[in-house]
């Protein structure tokens, strides 16, 4: 059993995907072995109110329950707190490079405030591609790393999973922190998830593919191509999104 | 069968080597094509002795290694025409490599591209459309169709399809002599069914870039691209092996 916490749904401008149906999505997490994957808009990166996209893809994932909403909010805006209010939330997304907000600006602090009051795990999306092969005039900056692990200390009670690190990045934010955990979609080297566990434990690092973005099957096989003790594999394959998020 | 045709073999860490031995065994493939371990701006002793680890590694798996010549196009013809010889016509290795020393639109580059017209070998050419992080004359595919355009009968594989995108793809359509890699960057999808289309399967070769990458990811990208199985396996081996001429 795998869950996947890394997916979104919608358009993109750089790129054109196939799966254009929440059950056409739920087929291709399914046909490589991912039973429940965590969803986001990706609408919600460009569009100026995510809480429209985010209600969007409720509506369009409603008939597979294997998919779970995670909605995007922008705390820079008005709106944020009326689109925490939704029950049943099991993780709110953050993309503070595309929304233009550092993450030790003030206004986070009421935010993750009402986070930990309802136990809500926060997601950082870091990057959505590689910075080197972005449209040149639409340059984004992947988010900061340092300013991540000085926001995660502040905020130590809330947990913080970041999607699409780099290995670099995930080796310094879960060897600085004790809230930061990672996905396995951006990091990549040699024999991949062994490397990686010389560095970090097990219950850090969360199975995540960036469907659509990249193709599902490539952090599928890093996964299971990868020689390792069953009890780590399952940590990182489901059990910790479990636990994280409590499905 | 198949056959990874971008690949760094670490020259002094055996260790290491048997490791990726181990896990190419593991993922089916047969063949790898070492293209050399090099510093930036290399000297003339840093590229016989990249050359020599690459003869090596053949002499020593000559049932896996495949190897290319390194060559620093800014050294003296005499120089590289030496080193040609040596490892080509007298060594065992099948191709040249060229990194970023010199750009591919140089006249430095034609004697190296009419030997490897006259001894039937290609070339692997690095290339990358570069947002951020260009270093000093390294190349874009569309210096690459330059380079094709003056060398039609030399056949050039170009490193690194995602990170060509489709306009690298486009830039090289309409040169029958240039090939493509399907490693760079992370596994985007969409760019090797859009490669299919636009190339054919038959102009596409699979290629890891380990050690710094995972075999299974990069696999994970042919595998989970949208294509015929016949395409497929074409991208995976069946055109490497016609291109090296192994048996
Ligand atoms: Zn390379």
């Amino acid at each position: 059993m795998i869950i996947d916490v890394n997916t979104s749904f919608g358009r993109w401008p750089f790129q054109k995907f196939d799966v254009n149906s929440a059950q056409a999505m739920a087929k291709r997490l399914n046909s490589a072995g991912i039973t429940k994957a965590l969803i986001s808009s990706m609408d919600g990166i460009l569009y100026p109110d995510p809480s429209v996209c985010n209600a969007e893809l409720v509506k369009t994932i409603k008939p597979t329950p294997e998919l779970i909403p995670v909605p995007t909010i922008n705390p820079g805006l008005a709106n944020w707190r009326k689109a925490m209010e939704t029950s049943g939330i099991k993780a709110i997304k953050i993309i503070p490079n595309y929304h233009n907000y550092s993450l030790i600006d003030p206004l986070l602090v009421p935010f993750m405030r009402i986070l930990a009051s309802k136990r809500i795990p926060l997601m950082i999306q870091m990057r959505i591609d590689d910075e080197r092969n972005q449209y040149p005039l639409m340059k984004i900056p992947g988010v900061d790393w340092r300013a991540v692990v000085q926001f995660a200390n502040a905020f130590h009670e809330t947990p913080v999973v970041c999607l699409c690190v780099y290995r670099s990045e995930a080796v310094e934010l879960v060897q600085k922190t004790r809230n930061v955990h990672v996905d396995i979609s951006f990091i990549e080297f040699f024999q991949t998830l062994p490397t990686l566990l010389r560095s970090i434990p097990p219950d850090r690092i969360l199975f995540g593919s960036h469907t659509p973005f990249l193709y599902t099957e490539s952090a599928v096989m890093k996964l299971k191509s990868a020689q390792m003790k069953a009890k780590p594999y399952k940590a990182i394959a489901c059990a910790n999104a479990r636990r994280l998020f409590n499905i | 069968m198949i056959i990874d045709i971008h690949a760094h073999l670490p020259a002094k860490d055996r260790g290491i080597v048997d490791k990726i031995l181990d896990e190419s065994r593991r993922a089916g493939i047969s063949r790898i094509c070492n293209l050399g371990d090099w510093p930036y701006g290399a000297t003339q002793k840093q590229v016989v002795s990249a050359n020599n680890h690459t003869m090596r590694f053949v002499r020593w798996r000559p049932d896996v290694f495949v190897g290319f010549c390194f060559l620093n196009p800014n050294h003296a013809k005499s120089f590289i025409f030496r080193e040609i010889t040596r490892c080509v016509e007298n060594g065992n290795l099948k191709g040249i490599k060229l990194e970023v020393e010199t750009n591919a639109r140089s006249k430095r580059l034609d004697p190296i591209m009419e030997a490897c017209a006259r001894l039937n070998i290609p070339v692997l050419h690095h290339a990358w459309y570069k947002t951020v992080g260009k270093v000093l004359n390294e190349s874009t595919p569309a210096d690459i169709a330059d380079l094709a355009g003056r060398h039609p009968n030399t056949k050039i594989i170009m490193a690194h399809l995602t990170a060509a995108g489709i306009r690298g793809v486009l830039d090289i359509q309409s040169y029958p002599n240039v090939y493509v890699d399907t490693s760079g960057s992370q596994p985007f999808s969409g760019i090797i069914e859009y490669a299919v289309a636009a190339l054919g399967a038959q102009r596409i070769l699979y290629g890891s870039d380990i050690i710094g990458r995972d075999f299974s990811c990069q696999l994970g990208r042919v595998y989970g691209a949208n294509i015929n199985r016949h395409d497929r396996d074409l991208i995976l081996g069946i055109n490497a092996k016609k291109l090296l001429r192994l048996p």
